[in-house]
């Protein structure tokens, strides 16, 4: 594994970087993806490798873990770049290290930064890759930055404690939505406007479109349910019920949009439901870690990963047999995990 | 890092549910109460008393003389105000024994010398006036204290927002641990009710706050995560809502609570209509607290007119909005950002709806109107 170090390198420390970069890079190739974990305590990232199931490399953010966090991620269309959002715990604080990071996946060098005020927490990419949308916890706004030049070109209002963040996958709206006021905030992308704010339920975390874009899902996470948009009408269509102490979190869709895989924070749950008919169909317990927030999905719909932030693990969840296969040791308060894909593997 | 032996666990580790519908499903606490709806006032007075309790303990924890910027937790007036009507209409003497000691306190406190005596003394006062204003069948139900709890965990001053405010406000975190000690002591007095795994699960998030509070002073250099103490606060409400068999979030369904605080305003009205002002305060101060934490920045949100209408009503009869922090973010300071697309945006009507201060009695008949109007707005 890779210890990665903020300031200048030294010469041994190099040398063992390169060495243990070049074995986990052939076995990646294998699988052509890449897991990465943001882990909120430790301040750093764990990069794994998914044939092994081991952190081949862990990617600091900050030199001040414990009080700058790095939380939410997004992906560039292509995989070959993994975006955090980095703040400080105190979300009033004006911190110069609120911003928006780039890693690439193939070297796991930091290849952008750029500040990004108000305490960013989550973000999304757009789908032409050009357009990162960040909600800014601290002032209640969604930032829209260029991803090229790292300028902020629009701030819109959106509700209080803004959160989970969205493209559609045809480009044309952003869904933001926000913890204080239980809503989903709708953004035209192409003419930076919001256009409706819906209601969905209570203390909403995370939003995400199905492939074919014509639903949304919200996690709300005391209301303990999954809302269900229409995206051609911005409107609640049904209400999932998960329990009240489910807490669910973070969503992955299945990559043919047929089932989703639900964190249950409270539960140290994955609710696993089945989008045709909007049941829970099944709900894994047993050997996943405590406390999951953060979910993902290989691309072949094979794997299913989780962010336990209080075991500071990953469980890996085989979506044949749902059940655990395996679990990783990560770091401090694992918050989320996205998949990166290795380029020349695809 | 592989952990090789969940690989042998892999088979039938789901819980199959295929053709069971969604309700039963869910793992829900079964809720038979919902204590902020059924005893909404009594809640808010037992809410001041809670809170002029942790003023008490946290004055009595911190050695004398206690530091000028932790000399707010000296000021019980606004917690008195919640129950001091009522008090003062069942017992005069014991109101006004405790209203005096309580000034006495606040002096002391305020020269820098030692009131544990004075604390002993209003503590038993205190507990009096707590049986003479909160009906014995209703403080001794478990919706009750799971009730009183939640506000202790997550209301303001609390276990949750007073480590998060000790940056500013460094009596937040004195207070803050005061709460979690009375947490502490009312948990114990309903965990019976829970499962083993239940009561293990919260008594690990208890230790997790204890943790986070292990003294009542604040520290002096806090550089950590404000929000430490929000998750197991959550947490542990989730498990009492399970435990009391209550809905302790009354803020699930907006549309309802905004019926429900229309109707709860009623006997306010009613009592501020015969001159009995003290009373509809505190009935005023009970709606204002579940407005301003579970309804207030959501109507913001979606009819900032009508949420302006609310607040507007609200101050003319009570003190609100001590914490102005959310408001700044939710108002934003970004002249670019447009307003959301509604079909019935109309500036227009600002005046035809406002309220001219006056007759606090029908200021709280154009409160129905207001709290009526947003349930509309919600769907209720």
């Amino acid at each position: 594994m890779t210890k990665r170090s903020l300031g200048r390198a030294g010469a041994a420390a190099l040398s063992l970087a390169l060495a243990t970069a070049m074995v986990p890079s052939a076995l990646a190739q294998e699988t052509g993806y890449r897991l990465y974990v943001s882990n909120e305590y430790s301040a750093d990232i764990s990069v794994i490798d998914p044939a092994t199931d081991e952190v081949i490399e862990t990617i600091p953010i900050s030199e001040r873990p414990g009080e700058v966090r790095p939380r939410g991620l997004g992906v560039s269309p292509d995989g070959s770049v993994v975006y955090i959002s980095v703040s400080d715990f105190n979300t009033q604080l004006q911190s110069p290290e609120d911003q928006i990071i780039g890693i690439d996946v193939r070297t796991n060098d930091i290849v952008t930064a750029f500040h990004a005020g108000g305490n960013p927490e989550r973000l999304a990419v757009s789908t032409d890759g050009t357009e990162i949308w960040a909600s800014l916890e601290a002032t209640a706004q969604v930032g829209g930055y260029h991803v090229d030049t790292g300028v902020q070109f629009a701030g819109l209002r959106v509700g209080v404690e803004a959160e989970g963040v969205a493209v559609s996958p045809d480009g044309q709206w952003v869904y933001v939505t926000a913890e204080a006021t239980h809503s989903v905030s709708v953004i035209d992308r192409v003419n930076r406007m919001v256009v409706k704010h819906l209601l969905v339920g209570n203390r909403p975390r995370v939003v995400q479109f199905s492939p074919d874009g014509t639903r949304a899902y919200v996690s709300a996470e005391i209301g303990g349910t999954i809302s269900v948009i229409d995206t051609s009408t911005h409107t609640v269509i049904n209400t999932i019920n998960l329990g009240l102490d489910a807490r669910p979190v973070e969503i992955a869709v299945d990559p043919d949009g047929s089932r989703l895989f639900v964190a249950g924070g409270g539960t140290s749950a994955i609710y696993v439901i089945d989008t045709a008919t909007d049941a829970v169909t099944n709900v894994i317990r047993e050997q996943v870690g405590r406390r999951p927030w953060g979910v993902a999905i290989s691309p072949d719909g094979e794997r299913v990963y989780t962010a336990n932030g209080l075991s500071d693990s990953i469980t890996v969840i085989d979506t044949n047999c749902l059940c655990v296969v395996d679990s990783i040791a990560g770091g401090r308060g694992p918050h989320s995990v996205v998949v990166g894909l290795v380029p020349d593997a695809q | 890092m592989r952990n090789r032996t969940l690989i042998t666990l892999a088979a039938a580790t789901a819980l199959p549910l295929l053709g069971l519908p969604a309700s039963a499903l869910a793992q829900d606490a079964p809720t038979t109460s919902q204590p902020y709806f059924e005893h909404m006032v009594d809640q808010s007075r037992a809410l001041g008393l809670e809170r002029i309790g942790l003023r008490l303990d946290a004055i009595a924890a911190l050695d004398a003389p206690i530091d000028d910027e932790l000399a707010e937790i000296g000021e019980f007036d606004p917690d008195f105000a919640r129950f001091g009507g009522t008090l003062t209409m069942i017992d005069e003497t014991l109101a006004d024994q405790l209203l005096e000691v309580l000034e006495a306190v606040e002096e002391v406190v305020e020269e820098g010398e030692d009131a544990s005596d004075l604390v002993a003394a209003a503590r038993d006062l205190l507990a009096r006036a707590y049986d003479a204003v909160i009906p014995a069948e209703t403080r001794e139900s478990a919706a009750f204290k799971g009730a009183v709890m939640t506000d202790l965990l997550l209301g303001e001053p609390g276990v949750a927002e007073g480590f998060e405010e000790q940056v500013e406000e460094p009596a937040g975190f004195a207070l803050g641990w005061a709460a979690l000690q009375r947490v502490k002591a009312l948990w114990g007095e309903v965990a019976d009710a829970a499962t083993e795994q239940r009561r293990a699960d919260a008594e690990n998030l208890i230790a997790t706050l204890e943790a986070v509070y292990p003294e009542a002073e604040p520290p002096e250099d806090f550089t950590g995560n404000p929000e430490e103490a929000e998750s197991p606060s959550q947490l542990l409400v989730g498990i009492l809502e399970e435990v009391t068999r209550a809905d302790l979030y009354p803020g699930r369904d907006l549309g309802v609570l905004a019926g429900q605080l229309a109707a709860a305003i009623a006997p306010g009205c009613d009592a501020y209509a015969a001159g009995q002002d003290e009373i509809g305060d505190e009935v005023i101060y009970a709606a204002a607290y579940q407005y301003e934490s579970q309804l207030g920045d959501t109507l913001g949100l979606f009819d900032p007119e009508a949420n302006e209408r609310v607040e507007g009503l609200l101050s003319q009869l009570v003190t609100v909005g001590d914490d102005d922090d959310d408001d700044e973010a939710a108002a934003g300071d970004d002249d670019d950002a447009p307003a959301p697309a509604s079909d019935d945006d109309d500036d227009d009507d600002d005046d035809d709806n406002a309220v001219a201060a006056g007759d606090p009695a029908e200021v709280c008949t154009a409160l129905i109107g207001a709290f009526t109007e947003a349930r509309g707005v919600f769907g209720g």
